[in-house]
């Protein structure tokens, strides 16, 4: 498995993978991918540019956006961009490894996905005692 | 826009309107212009076409697959023959139809997976 | 020592997975009902289960990555999402269910109203959950519930005729009392309740939280044989027991007591607290991995950390799903409602809902970007495919008998 190879299919390779961070903790999943148009707009006629992917979304705001509810998915989206200021969009120059997961170089914690995880983890789970153990 | 957007768009011939089926996957080329960080981007090379997404979902595409026959065979007839139009074949892909020149053309060989 | 440790994770799904409300109750109203004619539902039931589970193992081990994890992947996230919806719900039914046979087992032994124990029974599950090792959990609730054997013991004790067994297992007949739906019906659930998913997600996750590799597939072929094998005598011992006992006094299984009806009969007072424990133990296991199914599937839909080999507060969602799903399956079981028709449904809607998960698990086994060198072979992907058809066939008709049988009723 070569870490980024030169071809591949979207759909198939990337879509709906696990995204693992650095430390091989699990971040969420590929919900969709975020592709811009390179090179300057034409004037509508002639072939359109090439189109370059962008960056690797995720989240729930992305997800409910590819099950087909935009506009829930686009508020959602949006709040992301609140305080915590966790990435919900990661350019795919941050990813180490393409394979049965997706293996990206950022910390779970900065990524959206960890954003309900914060909130159940601050206001459920800290009030239970033993939440430090690993139940190995 | 998202990929998302542009799976399940109807591919149709820009001149006489004749439908190709959906699109239903995308290929990508790691040969796009390099990014901020200097490393090379994924270029949509072109889009693969199909009459049914959610098989083509299954993962049943290309020849490297195998299986047993009561899977492969049913699911190649009922997705049909997958098909390839590259970029330079489209036209306009904006709404929700994706205008081509020509026809869609056989997939590549080279469809090796990571 | 590890390998015979790791042989006790099959054997708890067995016992926990296999033998579980959902067994208890559709091996014992068979055998009430039909004697031994539906022995060989069970047989196909634990092939079956052996197919699958086998492969989904290997996948996990070789992948380390779990059956859920892939359902997103190859149906896409509609689809999963709606079988996410559908399994959790099959899952709460079973929970409940389950929670309820440990509340009723102890309540039995203590003589005291079940549904004034539910609220422990749910706290002790959840504190289980909460802080026991994985490994602990298994090997504790493995041995517990070996001593259903006293169900085989039973057999021999009540001194049956061999050759009348032999015969009504190997010539399945339908009692003229009773129509084909009938018959199809309780067949269905006996297959469901022997190949229910919740054990496939449990057995697969599982394998990733020990951290098995492609080292430990013999161990999990191991697993599958021996632990699911055992799972099936038990099942068809119970079957058994209910048909040398409770049939020809012409009584309907209606409550979990009249299962264990015929471990008194054969054992005194003795047996009864011997399979009362066992009950005990394999719905407490059962309602274990249930929970942690639920926690599994939700947390691996949507690619969240899951798991009891990470720190609880580093996957504080899955934990509150597990949570969640207790005190829900807790809450519905205070109301009083029929634990057996509850077990019923679960069983007979999780037969419906077998192809698509096992849909994924047969592609994915086959498919050699993942699998590499341990893909499917071909005795697997005859099996496959066969129960793969056997299982649609299930699927359509099960929810037709259920209307048409008034839930096995009729």
């Amino acid at each position: 498995m070569t870490a980024r190879p030169h071809v591949l299919y979207a759909g198939l390779h990337l879509l709906d993978r696990q995204l693992v961070d650095a430390d091989g903790m699990l971040a969420g999943k590929v919900d969709d991918l975020e592709l811009e148009p390179d090179g300057t707009e034409t004037d509508g006629t002639g072939p359109p540019p090439p189109l370059i992917v962008r960056s690797i979304c995720f989240g729930h705001g992305a997800l409910w956006r590819r099950l087909g509810s935009g506009r829930l998915g686009s508020w959602l989206e949006q709040r992301h961009d609140h305080p915590r200021e966790r990435i919900a969009h990661l350019p795919l120059s941050r990813v180490d490894r393409i394979g049965p997961s997706i293996v990206v170089t950022a910390r779970h914690e900065d990524l959206a996905t960890y954003d309900t995880e914060q909130w159940v983890r601050d206001h459920v789970t800290a009030h239970i005692k033993g939440s430090t153990h690993a139940t190995e | 826009m998202r990929l998302s957007e542009l799976l399940h768009r109807s591919v149709v011939d820009a001149d006489g309107g004749e439908s190709f089926g959906v699109v239903v996957d995308v290929r990508l080329v790691l040969d796009g212009p390099t990014d901020s960080a200097g490393e090379p981007t994924y270029r949509v090379d072109g889009l693969v076409v199909g009459r049914r997404a959610a098989v083509a979902r299954l993962g049943l595409l290309g020849r490297d697959v195998h299986g047993p026959a009561l899977l492969v065979r049913p699911a190649r007839w009922f997705g049909g023959h997958r098909d390839y139009v590259p970029w330079t074949a489209v036209q306009s892909y904006d709404g929700d139809i994706v205008r081509i020149t020509g026809r869609p053309v056989d997939l590549p060989v080279t469809t090796t997976p990571p | 020592m590890k390998k015979f440790l790791a042989v006790t994770l099959g054997i708890l799904t067995a016992i926990g997975g296999f033998v579980d409300m959902g067994d208890l109750v559709a091996n014992a109203q068979t055998g009430s009902r039909f004697g031994l004619s539906l022995a060989g539902v069970v047989v196909i039931g634990v092939l079956g289960i052996v197919v699958f589970a086998e492969m989904a193992g290997r996948v996990a081990a070789v992948t380390r990555r779990a059956v859920f994890d892939l359902v997103r992947e190859r149906l896409g996230p509609r689809m999963g999402l709606i079988n996410l919806i559908a399994s959790f719900f099959i899952n709460l039914l079973t929970l409940t269910a389950e929670i309820a046979g440990v509340a009723i087992s102890v309540g039995l032994l203590i003589s005291v109203s079940y549904v004034l124990l539910i609220p422990l029974a749910a706290f002790l599950v959840w504190l289980v959950l909460w802080r026991m090792p994985f490994e602990w959990m298994e090997r504790f609730f493995g041995l517990l519930g070996l001593v259903l054997i006293v169900f085989v013991v039973s057999v021999f004790k009540l001194g049956p005729d061999w050759g009348d067994l032999a015969s009504q297992a190997t010539h399945p007949a339908v009692p003229e009392h009773e129509s084909l739906a009938t018959v199809a019906f309780f067949a269905i659930a006996l297959l469901g309740a022997a190949m229910t998913p919740y054990e496939v997600f449990f057995f697969s996750s599982g394998a990733v939280e020990e951290h098995w590799s492609t080292g430990d597939l013999n161990v999990n072929r191991a697993n599958v044989f021996i632990g699911f094998t055992l799972g099936g005598v038990l099942s068809i011992a119970i079957m058994a027991c209910a048909s040398l006992v409770l049939q020809p006094a012409d009584v309907q299984v209606d409550t979990l007591p009249q299962v264990a009806l015929p471990v008194a009969v054969a054992m005194g007072r003795v047996g009864l607290a011997v399979v009362l424990l066992g009950i005990f133990a394999a719905t407490f296991g059962a309602a274990l991995e249930t929970a942690l199914s639920a926690g599994y599937s939700v947390a691996q839909y949507f690619g969240w950390q899951w798991g009891k080999f990470v720190k609880a507060r580093d996957a504080a969602r899955f934990h509150v799903v597990m949570l969640g799903s207790v005190v829900v399956a807790a809450l519905v079981g205070m109301t009083a409602v029929d634990p057996v028709k509850v077990t019923e449904y679960s069983i007979v809607l999780s037969a419906a809902a077998l192809p698509l998960t096992y849909l994924p698990i047969l592609i994915v086994a086959n498919d050699p970007e993942f699998m590499g060198d341990h893909v499917n072979g071909r005795l697997a992907n005859f099996f496959g495919s066969i129960y793969l058809v056997l299982l649609l066939v299930v699927s359509v008709a099960a929810v037709p008998l259920i209307i048409i049988t008034k839930g096995g009723s009729g």
